[in-house]
């Protein structure tokens, strides 16, 4: 959990920075509250990084909370952290909404963010800089662009990361190690 | 890729990512750090009145989800597509399971001490049993035509004709053609029985008793009694053919089976062939009492004689052959040993072994359920693991 994220999350920010809740087995209700608490702004920007619609991301993010709550008597912790089983969840949810929107999602032109518009205070340089980042990460293919979302909006470790996609985590280094390697080439051609 | 530069990335990354700034150093590696801050950076955040609305929900554990604002249209496609979605491990599973129980119930069914065998006579056609008369045995029959009756001559021998010889035999064996219900059949039964020691001359004299009432013959007996433990006995019986299942009933209400085989021969083409032999024979004997009637000369005439006395003696033999197979096929033949057993229980000991046999059975039912249950489970498994992978990979083209 970073500054920025704690800063951006409104409402919920001030319990993000409590710890996760560690149980064996299953979800206790004020445990998902305080799950929900320190995951939400990083669901949602996972989310709204994979199907790069406002209005989307927050239907799926409500619906990746619900999903959870109802199974959240299914969770085992043999099968990893509470966060990859729920950005597991959500990872799910959004592919799908991403296959049921992908014909208009290719048709459409990356959202601006209103949040991250560049204000007249802004440094020229920071907004190169945006500008930059934000080419290199258009350049990205879907399963990178997931990487980045799960790693850097998700704020998962490179264990979760592989939980979340069925693979080893030494795997998950290595596509990791390429795509940072891409984005820094992408970023050094376009500046 | 060098595995030290793609580590030394990755903790340079993360120390970035947990620091909230650039701590590095190294300007390769401020730039990585400031590369993945930026990417940070770059991610979108809820808006405050989403975030406002998600945190109401989650205070009441959706409940107002159900009763309020309609729920989202993800969140409706979501449970659709649960519903529509049939529990395919679940279903799998249960027919795994009733598959096992039906196999493994059918393997019991035939697990006993009782044995039933049937020899078909080798020397007779494969026949079904719904062949009806046109079987290759039935055919050859067929083909055998009534003797013609020889012109009666007056003669020393004596005239036969066909109607006193080989239709009888011929129509009684054609009743045994092959296919037809009143087939030939040579069965027998073997019956081990186990009585007290005090009960063994009892049940030697149900024995006699059963074999009388149904009309059968008690061949032979031996029974010892009055050695403790040295008791037996054995008895050979021959009942009718269709009174052997009530026979074999009535023993067993005699004492314990211990064991009981039976087993059947078919000896209806053998049963057919020697009616034949016998119509044949007679046909012969009438031709020869043609040319007996019609011999010229006195040596001539003997020996047409001689021929007729050795084909009265063919006649004779093939008689006794065929009622030989008729009488064997018309009884069946039951080997009775009775042996010195233990009492039969009751009560609290007939109990405990009734309970100790169900167990016994309960327990091969469900070893031979999970002898069919493992490998269909094995074949569910690895189905049920192909589908995960195909759904996983039909999800994620969503990011080709």
């Amino acid at each position: 959990m970073t500054s920025r994220s704690l800063r951006r999350s409104g409402g919920v920010s001030d319990a993000i920075a409590q710890p996760a809740p560690r149980l064996s087995a299953g979800v206790a209700t004020d445990s998902f509250e305080s799950l929900y608490r320190k995951t939400f702004p990083r669901v949602y920007g996972y989310v709204a990084s994979l199907v790069r619609d406002r209005a989307a991301a927050e239907d799926v993010t409500a619906q990746v909370f619900e999903r959870a709550y109802r199974r959240r008597r299914s969770f085992r912790a043999s099968r990893g952290t509470h966060e990859a089983w729920l950005f597991g969840i959500a990872r799910n949810a959004a592919l799908d909404e991403l296959r049921r929107r992908k014909r208009r999602v290719a048709l459409e032109a990356e959202p601006a963010d209103d949040s991250l518009a560049v204000t007249p205070e802004d440094q020229a340089e920071l907004a190169l800089r945006r500008e930059t980042v934000r080419a290199a990460l258009a350049g990205l293919s879907g399963h990178e662009r997931d990487l980045v979302a799960l790693k850097f909006a998700g704020g998962l470790s490179n264990a979760e990361i592989a939980r979340v996609l069925g693979t080893s985590e030494s795997n998950v280094g290595t596509r990791l190690h390429r795509t940072i390697e891409k984005l820094r080439r992408a970023c050094n051609g376009t500046a | 890729m060098a595995p030290r530069e793609e580590s030394s990335t990755l903790v340079t990354i993360d120390e970035a990512l947990a620091a909230g700034r650039v701590t590095a150093a190294e300007p390769k590696e401020r730039e990585l750090q400031t590369l993945a801050l930026a990417v940070r950076d770059e991610s979108p955040v809820p808006a405050d009145e989403f975030a406002r609305r998600m945190d109401e929900r989650v205070a009441t554990g959706f409940g107002s989800e159900r009763s309020g604002r309609p729920a989202s249209a993800p969140a409706r496609a979501g449970l659709a597509g649960r519903l529509r979605r049939p529990p395919l491990p679940a279903l799998a599973g249960a027919a795994s399971l009733l598959a096992a129980i039906a196999v493994a119930a059918s393997f019991y069914g035939g697990d006993s001490d009782s044995t039933t065998t049937t020899d078909t006579d080798p020397a007779l056609p494969a026949v079904s049993d719904d062949a009806g008369g046109d079987s290759e045995a039935g055919g050859a029959l067929e083909d055998v035509a009534p003797a013609e009756a020889p012109a009666a001559r007056s003669a020393g021998a004596g005239a036969v004709t066909s109607d006193d010889l080989g239709l009888s035999y011929q129509s009684r064996s054609r009743e045994a053609l092959p296919g037809r219900d009143n087939r030939r059949v040579d069965r027998s039964a073997q019956v081990t029985l186990a009585a007290p020691a005090d009960e063994l001359q009892e049940v030697g004299a149900g024995i006699a008793s059963v074999a009388d009432r149904h009309r059968g013959v008690l061949m032979s007996s031996s029974l010892t009694t009055g050695e403790a433990g040295r008791g037996g006995g054995s008895f050979e019986l021959d009942v009718p053919v269709d009174e052997l299942p009530s026979t074999l009933a009535e023993l067993s209400d005699l004492a314990t089976v211990r064991s009981l085989t039976q087993a059947g021969d078919d000896r209806t083409a053998r049963f057919v062939r020697r009616g034949d032999d016998v119509d044949e024979l007679r046909a012969d004997l009438v031709e020869l009492q043609a040319d007996l009637a019609a011999a010229a000369t006195d040596e001539e005439f003997e020996a047409i004689r001689a021929e007729v006395r050795r084909t009265r003696d063919e006649i004779s033999a093939a008689e006794r052959a065929f009622e030989s197979v008729r009488d064997r096929t018309a009884f069946a033949t039951i080997a009775i040993t009775l042996v010195e057993g233990e009492e039969r229980q009751t009560g609290l000991g007939a109990a405990l072994d009734d309970g100790v046999d169900l167990l016994e059975d309960v327990l091969a039912i469900t070893i031979r359920a999970l002898g069919v249950a493992l490998p269909l489970g094995l074949l569910a498994a690895v189905a049920w693991w192909i589908a995960g992978v195909l759904r996983r990979r039909q999800r994620e083209s969503a990011l080709a």
